[in-house]
């Protein structure tokens, strides 16, 4: 039997954990209590991790045409392919690559789609996630944003937690804040719905929903300029729905604190007017210089800050023209005419229809991952990576540390390991051929990355910290941010008197088709496969039904009738929806509202009617 | 139950203890450090990779004996298909196990050997096991409480050899016939045991209850648990808190659920595995038509407590069901271990 250490390869808290192998096989994950992000604390996906690599989900040969075939001919195949596309332009292509990649293969993604396609579209899926919330804070702070260690919101006095959701959505996170309550510190959690944090909190803020960067406009301001708020102020809290004695209590914890912690998902934050706000109040606090306040935004996945720091962004910088985000190579009409999908399904974006759609606008269509998904199996060719624990490699946690990641069993089926598919590849369309091993792969990041440059990864290897400095960004644009924030309008009327909310944090992980893959896990989402609303018991009784039992709602984009779950936390005018069943919150929600600078991507609230389609 | 025999050992002769005790069997596991730091039991090749300066591991030795994940069987393709057994290991030293640890292990002999059911896989692996303790006088973890669970700080039984270093001596004590056949074999590194050290051994264990930072009234709390007397919302508040990872039973030496699942391998053959589970997650106990007799977290968070804690479990299986190695309050997010939970019970808070 081995031992080998690894950070976990879900979300971006970058827990360290040991992977237990006997036999040959990955047969479990044990947590680290000497790393410092998790401290001997695992989720439940995180102790289930030491079954991902044998995941009966796994791609375990290269597919063309939707068969079986040889690694020779499903490249010569993807080649012939892209080569055939290629002629139309460098724009006519385009690269996703996941989240989880490690920094290695990133970089070796980065160099597929510059050097060898000569795209500069290309994206990653970790930035679709949480960009919105990043690029806000990023331009608002004017320096790459990079999160203090978790541990550190245990030592706050004051706590300020932007995601109810983070007892199931970020329980490491949720750990920190617990503790730093037990201490005595003030937990102030404000949200449009309880996920259930609350009952853990000292203070409850709700706003409606769309009307967070209003109450942090108002925050800000009224923190900047104590004594009375003003009457616009106090309108514009009401119309965000907040209770002004909840606000003003809110104000006097933030004044008096010593060391503030404000914490958010980046999966409930998602604009960067939100994430500026944030920023805003930071910096005014911490201005004081009587108080220290720092920022956690929780990043949603594990390799987060390496692929962007490796370049996996649009041509030469997310405010420049040049160069399609993800949801712009998404979007309906795609630019697009041939698609390399790197990691991860795209499914998790468009939904299985959309996906669907997709494949029929584009001329071709490349998988390359480790995991049988959606997206495989509409694939023209699909080759089998290697995963987490079959490759070396590195992630950047959130605070900017350097963690290897080791081999500890070899390759699953034939599946290969990423550079060496893309150098392969390279050469086969006639390009030039990428560096394929770690050695090379490492100086070309020292080389690119100025962050990286006083790397040593021997060291690295060797399991010794070591940082990444910040990656310096050539973008700039300032976040669009209205001088006087208002909430959303939501055009609620007798007609439509509820509010549709569709939340990324609540249950997202429950598609990732690795997390499927493992047995404790798959059972534990079982509730989570098919797409539900979440609404207050008061509402169901109203409406005459009982959980489990499907309502019909209907907005101006269309309308489903779906099951409902009852859930005090969400207010008797809220009808929630998991962000994950895409399909459906298109249908009601309609498409993504895209930010022009950050390139993110998120659902406004709309109006919605509900019916009980057993009394009409 | 008072030790077969007694002997002292100097410190000098530790290692060359060791040596001799592995040449007894095919494999010593041992605590040692990995990098990062984390202290973990594994197969050590010598004296020098033995970690002995830690409070307690995080994964328990027991896990040696209870695999996180193990196969069972094999069924191999043919006609007719044939079924061969898994798990043939050798003889095996499990070295400086704590004393709760022991006390764990003695819970799951009668888990898996002495209930309806016997578990021929813990059977044969337990059989080939020889135990070595190492007392935790001088070193309590600050998680530990042992004392609150009459575990520790010294193993009374269950052990074949039992070292603790009482002054500047190691007391070795023999628990077993196995121990005493080992004791022998290294009898020209031993000298009989002075009286001090019965009397030191005596004074550690005073200034070892004093020193734990961990209490919990664990008669108490049981008492109350059994008299139903724990008000309803005391299982909310611990729900509250409680996080759904199932690290607690993933951690816990004496916690014994699992799942069954059959994996197809890629020569052909299909694998029974049996893996480490949780009465804390919802899905354990969801039966196939869908009902779930402990849907909510309430109910599992009540029912894992009285599990450990309640009088007719305790009467059932001779112990109670927490043996105080503290893991569970390094894992638990929310701050509902068992200490925690064994306090909230005892004050009904």
């Amino acid at each position: 039997m081995s031992r080998q250490f690894a950070i976990c390869p879900f979300c971006g808290c970058g827990c360290g954990m040991h992977l237990e192998v006997f036999d040959g096989r990955l047969i479990a994950a044990l947590p680290s209590q000497v790393h410092p992000a998790g401290a001997g604390r695992l989720c439940l996906r995180g102790w289930q991790a030491g079954t991902l690599v044998q995941s009966s989900r796994r791609l375990l040969v290269p597919q063309a045409a939707g068969k079986q075939a040889s690694w020779e001919d499903a490249l010569r195949a993807a080649a012939e392919g892209i080569r055939a596309l290629a002629a139309e332009g460098p724009q006519a292509l385009g690269v996703l690559g996941s989240g989880y990649l490690t920094n290695e293969e990133a970089s070796a993604t980065r160099l597929y789609a510059t050097q060898a396609l000569r795209t500069p579209n290309l994206d990653n899926f970790a930035w679709a996630l949480d960009g919105g919330s990043i690029w806000g804070l990023e331009q608002t702070l004017c320096i790459p944003y990079r999160s203090p260690v978790l541990p550190e919101i245990a030592s706050a006095d004051v706590i300020l937690c932007l995601s109810s959701s983070l007892c199931a959505d970020n329980p490491q996170a949720a750990g920190y804040i617990m503790a730093a309550a037990e201490a005595g510190a003030t937990v102030i959690v404000a949200d449009e719905v309880d996920q259930g944090l609350r009952e853990l909190s000292t203070l409850w803020v709700q706003h409606k929903p769309g009307a967070r960067a209003a109450l942090l406009q108002v925050l800000w301001s009224a923190l900047g300029a104590p004594g009375e708020l003003s009457a616009k102020q106090r309108d514009t809290l009401q119309q965000a729905g907040v209770d002004a004695g909840a606000f003003a209590e809110m104000c006097a914890a933030l004044r008096k604190a010593k060391r503030l912690a404000l914490v958010f998902s980046t999966t409930t934050v998602q604009t960067p007017a939100e994430a500026a706000h944030i920023a805003e109040i930071v910096m005014l606090l911490n201005a004081s210089g009587q108080q220290e306040a720092a920022v956690f935004a929780l990043r949603a996945q594990c390799n987060s800050v390496g692929v962007n720091d490796m370049g996996l962004v649009p041509g030469e910088g997310r405010a420049r023209e040049r160069g399609l985000s993800l949801y712009e190579m998404l979007a309906e009409p795609t630019p697009l005419r041939a698609l390399v999908v790197i990691g991860e399904g795209l499914e998790k974006f468009v939904g299985e229809q959309g996906l669907q759609a997709l494949r029929e606008r584009l001329d071709f269509l490349l998988y390359l991952g480790g995991y049988q998904t959606a997206t495989s199996e509409l694939a023209d060719v699909a080759l089998p990576m290697t995963t987490w624990g079959e490759t070396e490699g590195t992630f950047t946690c959130h605070d900017g540390s350097i963690w290897p990641l080791h081999q500890v069993v070899p390759p699953t089926g034939e599946s290969r390991y990423l550079p060496e598919i893309l150098r392969d590849l390279s050469v086969a369309q006639g390009g030039p051929p990428l560096p394929a091993d770690l050695p090379s792969l490492r100086a070309e990041i020292s080389r690119q990355v100025f962050g990286y440059r006083l790397v040593n990864w021997e060291q690295v290897a060797a399991g010794q910290r070591a940082v990444a400095s910040a990656v310096p960004s050539e973008d700039s644009a300032e976040v669009q941010i209205p001088a006087d924030e208002l909430p959303v309008p939501i055009e609620a009327g007798p007609e439509r008197p509820y509010t549709l909310l569709v939340r990324r944090d609540t249950g997202s992980w429950a598609c990732d088709p690795r997390a499927r893959g493992a047995e404790i896990v798959e059972r534990e989402l079982a509730g989570h496969r098919a797409p539900f609303l979440v609404i207050n018991p008061q509402t169901c009784r109203n409406l005459e039904t009982r959980e489990g039992r499907s309502l019909t709602i209907s907005t101006a984009f269309g309308s489903q009738t779906l099951p409902v779950r009852c859930s005090p936390g969400v207010p008797p005018e809220v009808v929630m929806l998991p962000w994950q069943f895409r399909d459906v919150a298109r249908a009601l929600a309609g498409p993504l509202h895209l930010d022009a600078a950050s390139r993110a991507g998120y659902h406004l609230p709309v109006a919605a009617a509900l019916e009980n389609p057993s009394q009409s | 139950m008072p030790a077969l025999a007694q002997y002292s050992l100097p410190p000098t002769r530790l290692k060359d203890l060791f040596q001799r005790l592995s040449q007894a069997v095919d494999q010593v596991i041992a605590p040692t450090r990995v990098p990062p730091g984390d202290v973990f039991y594994d197969v050590v090749q010598g004296p020098d990779e033995v970690a002995l300066d830690f409070g307690n591991s995080l994964v328990s030795p027991v896990a040696w004996l209870y695999r996180p994940v193990e196969e069972m069987f094999r069924v191999l393709p043919g006609e007719p298909p044939r079924v061969e057994p898994c798990g043939e290991e050798g003889r095996r030293l499990l070295f400086a196990v704590r004393p709760c640890d022991l006390a764990a292990i003695g819970r799951l002999d009668q888990f898996f050997l002495e209930g309806d059911f016997r578990d021929d896989l813990y059977a044969a692996r337990r059989a080939r096991t020889l135990l070595v303790a190492l007392a935790c006088a001088t070193q309590a973890d600050p998680r530990c409480f042992c004392s609150c669970c009459e575990t520790g700080p010294y193993a009374e039984q269950g052990f074949d050899l039992q070292l603790s270093l009482v002054g500047d001596r190691y007391l070795l004590e023999v628990g077993s016939e196995s121990g005493a056949a080992l004791a022998e074999q290294c009898r020209d590194l031993l000298e009989p045991a002075a009286e001090d050290l019965a009397a030191g051994r005596a004074q550690q264990v005073q200034a070892f209850y004093a020193g734990l930072e961990q209490k919990a009234n664990m008669p108490a709390a049981v008492r109350r648990l059994s008299s139903e007397a724990v008000p309803v919302e005391l299982w909310d508040r611990i729900a509250s808190r409680c996080l759904g990872c199932g690290g607690c039973s993933f951690v816990c030496p004496v916690c014994t659920c699992f799942y069954t699942t059959d994996q197809v391998r890629e020569d052909g053959s299909i694998v029974r595995v049996r893996a480490w589970d949780s009465c804390r997650l919802e899905g354990y106990t969801r039966e196939a038509s869908g009902h779930n007799p402990r849907a909510h977290r309430r109910q599992r968070a009540e029912r894992f407590s009285y599990h450990k804690l309640a009088y007719p479990c305790i009467q059932r299986e001779g112990r109670l069901g927490c043996v105080g190695c503290g893991r569970c309050v390094t894992v638990c997010f929310g701050g509902v271990h068992m200490p925690r939970v064994a306090q909230m019970i005892r004050r009904g808070e």
